[in-house]
């Protein structure tokens, strides 16, 4: 009881007292919150008033007394819902005399029962009102959770969406997670995906990694050790110093709870999260929303595990189908292999991202895959060709490309195959692209083409070593060559070649 | 924890109303309450709150009349604002970075969040 509780009734009381002269006075457990009288008056914190208050606590019910010799006192108790908490205490002026009779009969036992009744009444209109108080400040408390949630939702979704493997982003999503959720750490520990494994810690948390990891890997450990892990999804404790097993993981109480990671029964790790603000536990709200955060972070992981499958069998399948091709001619054995290591060497140097990467990979590997069309005594060829054979041998790429064209997957690739013998200078084939023009690609692969054509064995001439190959490939600088591809090509080459020179000296 | 500071919360939602006046009062603020823009510009004038947390979109004088309203009192006596609401376009919010100790919090927005931040105005440490 507060004296908040009686303000709204405060009015009520005055006008009582103003008519009828009766006080009316709100006591809690100790002592009075409310007086109608304009100048409390003594009463209100003497023994007696304070030993009526608590008879009437204590018997719960309508009680009468007499304060000295005339002074009736009458008190209603006043519950919240459960148990008297308060009570309410009405004093009537000089007994006998009270406003003529207008509410306390003269006879006393008639005026008690209205009084109670009056009471009851005054006493009801409190107890509801602190009830409906309650009651608004539970939905309010509940409405603030709600919208704690809420706004950790949005919050982490907008990672969620966003989320990519490999990348930084799962740690983002761990951040998110433990500031909206307002924890001190969060991780995701993932055996097998180490390289996924994040760990996220409050700035003023204070911890090296160091301590943090091995905090983390205890706190996993000691996980795996609770059989409670194989059976639920999660894994919470409110108290780690009432759990021997986590109490001695750290030296401050904390707060555990951790989901697994896992998508059709295959388990990938957990998320967990740590605070050591032990006035709260975890809520099922939270639980809920860290389950259903690691529900989608299995679902990307599974996604990119199937997308990296796809693409591995991918590059695969045109492994072995340029092979298939190139083992018609023992020259060329391996050509498209190695040009493609080349050209990553030189994505690698000039700092390409993965999906560059892959579409130049394809593209080296395929450069050659339009000679399937042409006739086998013309590619094994040791003399040199006549006009109608070279014609032949030139339409290799633009049959490349329209071998691939419908596949949809390599469409990126095309454009490094169908131009890999075009000219810097414009007199290359088949489209006579000069320069710049010339894709990026096409100027790369032509480059990586012409060097391993060099230095392996040919049909009408043998291989020549790396730098007998430069040499003549710097002549054709600007002419056949891209000068800049050209340029870093050699800068890579070289730097290989004098690796392997050291590697022959020592 | 008593904190001797008044903040006042300007909203024409009830809910929103409970929820900042339950989390302040938790949080040991003195509270006072505007349904909407006029009455919370009154209640700076005749009040002082050390903070006011504001909606937007309100009857009789929005929020953003408020701030700018109220704005020019904050020279002789800052005190903190906090716009919360939510964000339609990106560069919507910018007139509020003209304006002395204004704050602009989206929606939905975290409680906690919001009283730290005006801990943190007021320098209150818990």
């Amino acid at each position: 009881m507060k004296n908040i509780d009686v303000e709204p009734f405060a009015g009520l009381f005055s006008s009582l007292a103003a008519l009828s002269q009766i006080d009316v006075e709100v006591w809690n457990a100790s002592r009075p919150v409310f007086s109608s009288a304009s100048r409390p008056p003594e009463r209100s914190v003497d023994s007696q008033a304070r030993d009526f208050s608590e008879r009437v606590r204590r018997r719960a019910t309508f009680q009468h007394a007499v304060f000295g010799d005339q002074q009736h006192v009458f008190g209603m108790p006043v519950s919240n819902g459960q148990e008297p908490v308060g009570t309410l205490i009405a004093y009537t002026a000089n007994a006998g005399t009270l406003a003529n009779g207008a509410i306390l009969d003269e006879r006393p036992e008639t005026g008690s029962n209205q009084m109670q009744r009056l009471l009851g009444h005054l006493a009801g209109l409190i107890e509801q009102h602190c009830s409906s108080q309650t009651e608004i400040e539970s939905l309010a408390s509940e409405l603030t959770k709600a919208l704690e949630d809420i706004y950790v939702y949005s919050t982490v979704a907008g990672q969620i969406k966003s989320l990519k493997f490999p990348g930084r982003k799962q740690t983002d999503l761990a951040q998110d997670i433990m500031e909206a959720m307002r924890m001190d750490l969060a991780f995701i520990a993932m055996p097998g995906r180490e390289e996924n494994n994040v760990i996220v810690s409050r700035k003023d948390f204070g911890a090296n990694q160091r301590d943090l990891e091995s905090f983390v890997k205890n706190l996993n450990a000691a996980v795996l050790r609770d059989p409670a892990h194989e059976t639920k999804n999660y894994f919470m404790i409110n108290a780690s110093n009432q759990n021997p097993a986590f109490s001695r993981l750290h030296a401050k109480a904390y707060r555990f709870l951790a989901v697994k990671i896992q998508h059709e029964g295959s388990l990938y790790g957990w998320l967990g999260l740590v605070s050591f603000n032990s006035d709260e536990i975890f809520r099922r709200s939270e639980l809920r929303l860290l389950m259903s955060m690691a529900e989608q972070l299995a679902l990307v992981i599974f996604g990119s595990d199937l997308y990296y499958d796809l693409e591995r069998l991918l590059i695969h399948v045109v492994k072995s189908l340029v092979q298939a091709i190139e083992a018609k001619d023992e020259y060329t054995r391996g050509h498209s292999e190695r040009v493609s290591q080349y050209c990553m060497l030189l994505a690698a140097h000039q700092r390409m991202d993965d999906q560059e990467k892959k579409v130049l990979q394809l593209a080296a590997l395929l450069h050659d895959i339009g000679k399937i069309g042409t006739p086998e005594q013309i590619l094994t060829k040791s003399m040199s060709l006549d006009n109608q054979e070279m014609k032949c041998i030139k339409e290799h790429p633009q049959k490349g490309y329209d071998i691939l064209k419908p596949l949809e997957q390599l469409s990126d690739s095309l454009p490094g195959i169908l131009h890999h013998h075009e000219r810097y200078d414009g007199r290359g084939y088949p489209a006579g692209l000069k320069g710049r023009e010339i894709p990026y690609h096409a100027r790369l692969i032509a480059v990586a083409d012409t060097f391993d054509a060099l230095t392996t064995n040919r049909a009408y001439r043998a291989a020549r070593s790396p730098a007998e190959a430069l040499a003549i490939m710097e002549k054709e600088a600007g002419t056949q060559l891209d000068p800049n591809c050209l340029a870093v090509f050699e800068e890579i080459i070289s730097r290989d070649l004098k690796v392997k020179d050291n590697a022959h000296n020592f | 924890m008593e904190v001797n500071k008044k903040v006042l919360i300007v909203d024409d939602e009830a809910p929103i109303r409970r929820v900042l006046e339950f989390k302040l009062k938790n949080s040991g603020y003195q509270v006072l309450i505007a349904h909407n823009g006029r009455q919370g510009l009154e209640l700076i004038k005749t009040e002082q709150p050390d903070a006011v947390v504001t909606d937007i979109m309100m009857p009789e004088l929005d929020g953003q009349q408020l701030c700018e309203q109220s704005n020019a009192l904050k020279q002789a006596r800052p005190f903190l604002t906090i716009v919360v609401t939510c964000r339609i376009a990106q560069d919507e919010q910018q007139w509020i970075n003209q304006l002395q100790d204004t704050l602009f919090m989206e929606k939905p927005f975290s409680p906690a969040r919001l009283v730290e931040c005006i801990d943190q105005y007021l320098g209150i440490k818990r």
